[in-house]
């Protein structure tokens, strides 16, 4: 019990010590040579608006004339979906 | 704008009308107008908002008429004469007419055509009130151009007119030219309004493009802007309860399609605001800040009823030549020209019993048959004539239209694949020999193929093209187009006629520009001897002489692997695959990926369709690349890349990807010739064939592989295959197959698939222990 109480004061002590510690230091800011990390990351750019070769020569809804449509043309082959369970090994299996 | 009615016409109508009546009533079967040659059937399919509006018919002509000008008796089958008059005519459309309303039961009318008559214009003061009908005129950029066609009687051509008051969104509405002529144009609208109370209107005419003239019972509209809000800008008109005549003249400059102007779209709509509807509540406003006005509901717009042409008859029983050009599927690509399949039916009610009917296309041949296909060039002015013969005589029609379709079309479906490739090949088999019209296609026709030919599919296509004008095809199409194309043919005619196939390589032999490409049609060949005529000595022979450096030489030793395969020599079929596998495994790191894209994409980019080659000439030979035996990284990679070469090949086929699976079938047994004895090559193989139905093909290799692999875990997917092969084929089993397919049993007599070769064994009269 005693030794118990004893481990929980030390680790106390010691978190302590380096928590003094590193407020005394300060967080390295200041030091020559630091890069802050950036604010905000920046968003990739947006992806090229993918137009379906089957679109109007006119994207109106309400055009009185109705244009005459590209040809959706056939699409190549597409890898088949795969779905996988990922498990750590070691891992809990509940 | 319109025209006072003369005296003499009105007498003249009056006597037609009089001696019509007198006549005498007779039955729908007889000829109830003596002096006419000619009569038109109508159904009346659509009825009219209103009485007064009557029926619109838009009838044609094309060369069946006598004269140049038309007179008409309407007269139902009872023998009824109903008023109609004359609204636009041409020689080459036909006409348009307004008749009245003949009243609810009567459902058809007939149309009798009288010659060397004056035309009976329709007149405001004729009682009938046609409604909504849109008269264009192509090509002219003028108001004067519009005026003219509200003197109706003979115009252009290009004239067309039709039933139609707008859009959901603006019922009132002039969009542009319907039938998809480009800008320039003008326009004449003849449309009547109903208004439900004597009053004040407020009429705010919308121009969005072009000049545009409003008249209102004759009277021209003079908008001017009476505040800012929506539908501001107008003027009040002061209106009886009733219908009242709207004609609007618009113009449209400019060039290419109506549809191009995105921020609107159309050329004008009408607004109005009845006297009983209060400005701050008017529905449909189309400002937040209130309106002056709404859009014309639909409901306040007469709409003439719509007939359906039925029959044409001629008095003497002769063949008269009517047709319909209907547009259909639509292929257009980038800024290729556009391709548009029409169906063109002949008008064959009321024609002879022994009539036969001939399609003549300018200076592209001619089909029989009354209902026909053909592809012509979009967004261009187009004619056909039709020909109608019988015993009683000949009748000649020619159908001229504008080149334009709406039909959303997808080249992932496969019927509108095949629609293309079925009338191309009826197309080509109805073109002279000389001048070859395939000489002056453009490059949308080639590509066209190209998108949609695939594999197993497309044979009486690619027999029409490569018979009668291969030449064009020589001059047109690049090296890799061309082969790809023979390929396929070559795929067909192999599996349908062998004997002919072999013709075909000896046809094709003077484009094989290149060693390779000369080595493949050699390579077919001996395909050929082997699995179709199992001439196997000639076939060794053939393989043998395809020794040196290359891809066609590893083939060729791969094929004789195949060969000692089918002969049962395990070893020697293992000790070819070992060596061309090892060579490979040699060159694997070097070698570039598998194409991803389709081949049709590959092939129309101007890119060979083939599958993805190493350097031949910077592989290190076997000899000085020892390669490690011990299990590894390479080996693990390799045994990857073969599921993955497995995989990709099953799902191409499963997906329809015939030339895809082809290339992915050639690149897997150059790579790995040994996955056709430990692994599933040969699984896969026989599924690409059997699903282009070549089931002949599919079998020898089968056969070999149940008749050698003791045990594997693709035996029992391999028998049941080997028995759908010779069932697909409606072959009988010869004493071999049920020789081994009974050892087959024996070894997997505990697995479900003992119970289909039971089946099978029983059917070929083997008992099934």
């Amino acid at each position: 019990m005693k030794i118990a109480l004893a481990n929980k004061v030390i680790c106390s002590a010691l978190a302590a010590t380096f928590c003094t510690g590193t407020l005394l230091a300060g967080d390295g800011t200041g030091e020559a040579g630091f890069v802050p990390p950036p604010r905000e990351l920046k968003k990739p750019p947006a992806p090229p608006r993918v137009a379906s070769s089957a679109e109007t020569v006119l994207a109106c809804c309400c055009c009185p004339v109705t244009p005459m449509s590209r040809t959706e043309a056939k699409k190549p082959p597409q890898p088949p979906v795969l779905i996988t369970k990922i498990k750590e090994e070691g891992a809990s299996t509940k | 704008m319109i025209e006072p009615l003369p005296t003499a016409r009105v007498w003249a109508w009056a006597l037609v009308c009089f001696f019509v009546a007198a006549s005498g009533l007779r039955a729908a079967s007889e000829w109830q107008v003596p002096e006419s040659p000619l009569r038109y059937k109508l159904e009346l399919a659509g009825k009219p908002t209103h009485p007064s509006a009557g029926y619109f018919a838009r009838l044609p002509d094309g060369g069946i008429l006598p004269g140049s000008t038309v007179t008409t008796v309407v007269m139902t089958e009872d023998g009824k004469v109903i008023p109609g008059w004359l609204l636009w005519q041409n020689a080459d459309t036909g006409f348009s007419m307004v008749f009245a309303d003949p009243g609810s039961p009567v459902r058809a009318v007939y149309v009798y055509v009288l010659s060397g008559r004056v035309a009976q214009l329709w007149k405001p003061e004729s009682g009938l009130t046609p409604s909504a009908i849109l008269c264009a005129s192509p090509g002219h950029d003028s108001l004067p151009a519009a005026q003219a066609l509200a003197k109706l009687g003979r115009v252009e051509p290009s004239v067309h007119s039709t039933n139609h008051a707008g859009i959901p969104k603006a019922p009132f509405s002039i969009g542009g030219d319907l039938t998809g002529r480009p800008r320039p144009g003008s326009f004449y609208f003849l449309t009547y309004l109903e208004t439900a109370e004597a009053g004040s209107y407020w009429f705010a005419p919308m121009i969005i493009d072009g000049q545009c003239e409003i008249f209102l019972d004759g009277t021209k509209l003079n908008p001017k802007e009476r505040s800012k809000k929506w539908g501001g800008t107008g003027t009040s008109v002061d209106l009886t309860k009733g219908l009242h005549r709207v004609e609007v003249f618009q113009t449209a400059g400019g060039t290419g399609s109506y549809s191009d102007n995105k921020k609107s779209g159309g050329l004008m709509f009408l607004t109005w605001r009845p006297p009983d509807e209060d400005p701050d509540h008017i529905k449909g406003a189309g400002s937040r800040n209130g309106a002056e006005s709404r859009v014309i509901n639909r409901s306040e717009i007469v709409r003439s009823g719509e007939c359906k042409l039925t029959a044409v008859e001629s008095r003497n029983g002769a063949p008269v030549a009517v047709a319909t050009a209907t547009p259909d599927l639509c292929y257009w690509f980038e800024n290729e020209d556009p391709l548009i399949l029409y169906n063109l039916s002949a008008l064959t009610a009321g024609q002879p019993d022994d009539a036969t009917y001939t399609w003549t296309f300018p200076k592209e041949g001619e089909l029989a048959g009354a209902d026909v296909q053909w592809l012509f060039p979009g967004l261009r002015e187009n004619t056909v004539r039709l020909t109608v013969k019988s015993a009683k005589g000949t009748s000649t029609c020619v159908v001229p239209f504008f080149g334009f379709s709406t039909r959303k079309t997808n080249l992932e479906k496969a019927d509108q694949r095949e629609a293309f490739r079925k009338v191309l090949a009826a197309m080509l088999e109805a073109y002279p020999h000389s001048p070859d019209p395939v000489a002056n296609w453009s490059s949308a026709w080639w590509n066209n193929i190209l998108r949609t030919v695939e594999g197993g599919e497309g044979y009486p296509l690619l027999l029409q093209l490569f018979t009668g004008h291969l030449d064009a095809a020589r001059k047109k199409l690049s090296p890799g187009q061309l082969f790809a194309l023979q390929d396929v043919l070559l795929d067909q005619t192999q599996r349908q006629n062998p004997g002919e196939a072999l013709h075909w390589i000896q046809k094709f032999q003077p484009d094989a520009s290149s060693a390779s490409r000369r080595n493949e049609l050699k390579l077919r060949e001996g395909e050929i001897q082997m699995y179709d005529f199992n001439d196997r000595k000639m076939a060794e022979k053939t393989f043998a002489d395809l020794a040196g450096p290359g891809e066609s030489s590893e083939r060729a030793k791969v094929r004789l692997g195949d060969l000692a395969f089918l002969e049962g020599d395990l070893n020697k079929a293992t000790g070819f695959y070992a060596d061309v596998q090892r060579r490979a495994r040699a060159r694997r790191n070097a070698a570039p990926s598998l194409a991803g894209s389709l081949v049709a994409d590959q092939l129309v980019q101007g890119g060979p369709a083939q599958p993805a080659q190493p350097d031949w000439r910077s592989s290190p030979p076997a000899a000085q690349n020892p390669l490690k035996t011990g299990g590894g990284p390479e080996q693990k990679h390799g045994a990857l890349q073969e599921v993955s070469l497995s995989e990709n090949v099953r799902t191409l086929i499963a997906d329809n990807f015939l030339l895809e699976a082809r290339q992915a079938l050639l690149a897997w047994e150059i790579e790995f010739p040994l996955s056709k004895i430990s692994g599933d090559y040969i699984l896969r193989e026989s599924a690409f064939h059997m699903k282009m139905g070549d089931w002949k093909r599919a079998r020898p290799m089968l056969e070999a592989y149940c008749r050698q692999i003791d045990a594997s875990g693709f035996l029992p997917a391999a028998a049941s295959m080997l028995i759908a092969c010779v069932e697909g084929a409606k072959e009988t089993p010869s004493p071999a197959l049920i020789a081994t397919l009974g050892k087959v049993k024996d070894r997997l007599k505990y697995h479900p698939v003992a119970a289909d070769l039971d089946r099978f064994l029983s059917a070929a009269g083997k008992p099934s222990n």
